[in-house]
């Protein structure tokens, strides 16, 4: 059993320590698909199967009239085209194609171009418009205007998102409450993403245009291992980041609290006498008082970063060991091997360090194990409760924010749920863990093979 | 010495213990830079509705500056400003929330937010107890069995659930999913118009103490259980037992009624000691089904940096459990004989 639980804390571990390679996304800021997304596996299950996941707009494709002309295809998103203009309207149109595969309709859509023309002037400008259009039907405009200036490069100015209210107006839906992208992609069909630019010259001329950064993608409503939160981030990486910090806490702050347990016990159960009633009776005085709420007002009143979680947990979990180790010590003390170091003239250090210790390693490794648990789960309540580190994101920061709307919990079960159980399973294996090492190190308690 | 003489040391462990809390208490918020952080929305602030003559006479009220050079704050030496907080929390008097505005120690006795806190602390650590202590009395009956082994690993492994997650499992479980419970609340909203009949109070809210309860118990049981386990094998180790098998009694007998009443001693000490922690779980249980208790109320505070009621908050706690703690002393020199007849 403690075999399950090495394996998992070295997992969790390993997870932590590879964030960076396992996920690109910062969990606070980038936005990777629509808000309130679930997981892209639940679309196996009923009630998830209209969900669609992220897809961007394909290929490039350019068709002119006249039909000769220069086509440079720099990119997948950049064309260079030029051709020599006849003496009816010039068209060029650069296109991106989509098979939207999807029951249900993406969040959000996003649009990027840049145009630079070549063989226009204020006189004779040549007239653009971007596009969504399904096959055989209306095209939704999404930009348009006139190319005055060649050589320069003109980009929208309100943004080709589907976010944009000034978009919706630009579009005619009536209603402010609809979503374009949902509109436009209700359905599985084929689109296009087009821009097409007319000029008119007097005069036989070469003109042409420049497309760049030519890029449409849809964000959809279901997104990777654990989907995203109400800002649509990305929930596996605030998972991995998660376990970064709730290992780091975890770990740190019980070997500070065993550290300074080991410390007071020896000392209080070495020296005796008056040293030892003082220690005992601080040592009680901070057991009466209860430690969530004490911990509590205390990062209340300072800031809650990380140090500051680490240390408090550390100072106020120093307890139960340095009892244990006292009477440990205290037991030791009285042993003929102590007592004949001692004859040799052995010091205090060095048979604190030479012969007590070695003989309670037992005990703090077992407790050491023993205390990570409690360690990570009131890191875990505390974040729960709003205390964290604003700057980090940890399991309970997780769970505290899912619960920030108030919907039911039920309808954001992969939010609210993975942190949970991943803070239970970490804090049992460490259990298991401790409970293995105290079976290894206890004869008494091994079982007769 | 006997009785009288342990019960006088105890009385004076908790008024140490007491004082302890209140410089404890006094000495975080002096941590605090600036003025004392009630008080600080309404001075210094150029939106304070307040006008400087009053802001000056406020702070002169509340102690905080004996006099005004310069328009700044000459606060009282350290001393003074101690003895009077410590008059104030002797006396209860928590001055004003900086949310709402109201005394915090009308707030605290009108509302029924002891009284809430009480009904769940009280009711789960009955119930652990009760549960705790049976199964684990049972588990040093069986050692070594399935059921031994069982119950042990069961208390291991809700010990090492976060509070939080249980509570939330549960709501999806049982509240949302099922029903069978509402999602939180210690009433149902509509109660404020007026409260039904008393024997039709009961059943709901019975209902909504349940998922609290249930969800504190799993917190607490596990502790006791093991504790029980661990006292009860001892005590079976003891000769009186094996005298009272050779006698012909019960296996039962033998358990209840011999051993219990040596193991239990430590178990009462040891639920003193957890009532503290007792109160952590409470903290977060309510706060996710919204029970309108004192842990709610510190919950509060800190989302919205009310430093006078978290302050209060803590003294409150902090004497509940010293409280808990010399009843328990009380309870363990009045049952063991060894220290009555001393």
């Amino acid at each position: 059993m403690a075999a399950v639980g090495v394996l998992i804390i070295v997992l969790f571990s390993a997870l932590a320590i590879a964030a960076p390679i396992l996920t690109s996304h910062d969990p606070k800021v980038d936005v990777v698909a629509g808000a309130f997304s679930p997981p892209t596996w639940a679309r196996f299950f009923p009630g998830y199967q209209d969900r669609s996941e992220n897809i961007a707009f394909q290929g490039l494709n350019v068709q002119t009239q006249p039909q000769s002309a220069s086509v440079n295809k720099v990119s997948d998103q950049q064309v260079d085209v030029s051709l020599t203009s006849s003496s009816g309207p010039t068209t060029i149109t650069v296109q991106k194609s989509l098979d939207f595969p999807y029951n249900g309709p993406p969040s959000r859509f996003q649009a990027n171009l840049v145009l630079i023309p070549t063989g226009v002037s204020p006189t004779t400008p040549a007239f653009f418009t971007v596009y969504f259009q399904r096959t055989g039907e209306n095209a939704w405009v999404l930009w348009k205007g006139n190319l005055t200036v060649s050589g320069q490069p003109v980009s929208p100015i309100i943004q080709m998102d589907s976010a944009e209210r000034r978009l919706v107006n630009a579009l005619n839906i009536t209603s402010s409450t609809f979503n374009p992208a949902q509109i436009i992609f209700d359905r599985q069909a084929s689109y296009v993403y087009t821009v097409a630019v007319t000029f008119q010259t007097s005069a036989p001329t070469t003109v042409g245009v420049t497309a760049k950064d030519m890029t449409a993608q849809l964000f959809g409503t279901s997104y990777g291992l654990l989907g995203t939160d109400d800002g649509g981030h990305d929930l596996f990486a605030a998972f991995i980041y998660g376990a970064r910090v709730s290992l780091l806490v975890g770990l740190a702050a019980s070997i500070l609290g065993i550290v300074i347990g080991l410390v007071v016990g020896l000392v209080a159960g070495f020296l005796g006498g008056f040293v030892d009633e003082v220690l005992m009776r601080f040592n009680d005085m901070i057991l009466v008082i209860p430690t969530l709420p004490l911990i509590i007002v205390l990062l209340a009143v300072l800031s809650p970063n990380i140090n500051n979680i680490i240390l408090i947990i550390g100072l106020l979990g120093w307890n139960g060991f340095a009892r244990v180790v006292r009477s440990q010590v205290l037991s030791l003390r009285e042993r003929p091997f102590i007592e004949a170091a001692r004859a040799s003239g052995a010091g205090t250090t060095h048979i604190l360090t030479r012969h007590i210790i070695p003989n309670i390693i037992a005990i703090i490794y077992i407790s050491l194990a023993l205390s990570v648990p409690a360690a990570i789960l009131t890191e875990a309540g505390l974040s729960f409760l709003g205390l964290f580190d604003p700057s980090a994101v940890s399991w309970g920061r997780t769970v505290n924010e899912s619960l920030r709307g108030g919907t039911a919990l039920g309808s954001l079960w992969w939010w609210v749920l993975p942190p949970g159980f991943a803070i239970a399973i970490l804090s049992l294996s460490f259990v298991l863990v401790g409970y293995g090492l105290d079976e290894m190190f206890n004869p008494k308690l091994r079982r007769r093979r | 010495m006997g009785f009288r003489g342990y019960l006088l040391k105890r009385v004076v462990n908790s008024v140490i213990l007491v004082f302890f809390v209140v410089t404890l208490n006094f000495a975080i918020f002096e941590l605090m830079p600036g003025l004392n952080g009630a008080l600080e929305n309404l001075v210094n602030n150029p939106k304070s509705p307040i006008t400087p003559q009053n802001q000056q006479a406020l702070l002169k009220q509340y102690q905080l500056c004996q006099s005004f050079v310069n328009g700044n704050c000459v606060p009282f030496p350290i001393q003074d400003r101690y003895m009077a907080y410590l008059e104030s929390m002797l006396t209860f008097n928590f001055g004003f929330s900086a949310k709402t505005g109201t005394l915090i120690t009308n707030e605290l006795f009108k509302t029924g937010r002891i009284l809430n806190t009480l009904e769940l602390v009280g009711t789960a650590t009955v119930i652990a107890l009760a549960l705790g202590i049976f199964l684990g009395v049972l588990a040093a009956a069986r050692r070594g069995s399935k059921y031994d082994g069982g119950v042990v690993i069961a208390s291991l492994t809700t010990g090492s659930l976060p509070t939080f997650f249980m509570g939330i499992l549960f709501i999806i479980i049982f509240a949302e999913g099922l029903k069978w419970f509402p999602t939180g609340g210690v009433t149902p909203p509509d109660w404020i118009r007026g409260l039904p009949p008393f024997y039709d109070q009961i059943f709901v809210r019975l209902q909504h103490l349940f998922l609290p309860v249930l969800t504190l118990t799993l917190f607490i049981y596990g502790g006791n259980l093991l504790l029980a386990r661990a006292t009860t094998l001892e005590a079976l180790n003891d000769d009186y037992v094996l005298t009272a098998r050779a006698k012909g009694l019960k296996g039962r007998t033998v358990l209840f009624k011999h051993v219990l009443k040596n193991a239990s001693l430590p178990l009462i000490t040891v639920a003193a000691l957890n009532f503290g922690f007792i109160l952590s779980g409470a903290i977060i249980t309510e706060t996710i089904f919204n029970w309108d208790g004192l842990g709610l109320w510190l919950f509060d505070a800190v989302t919205w940096k009310d430093f006078p009621v978290m302050q209060a908050m803590f003294f409150i706690i902090a004497l509940s459990v010293i409280a808990a703690n010399f009843i328990a002393d009380i309870l363990y020199g009045w049952i063991d004989p060894r220290i009555r007849y001393q």
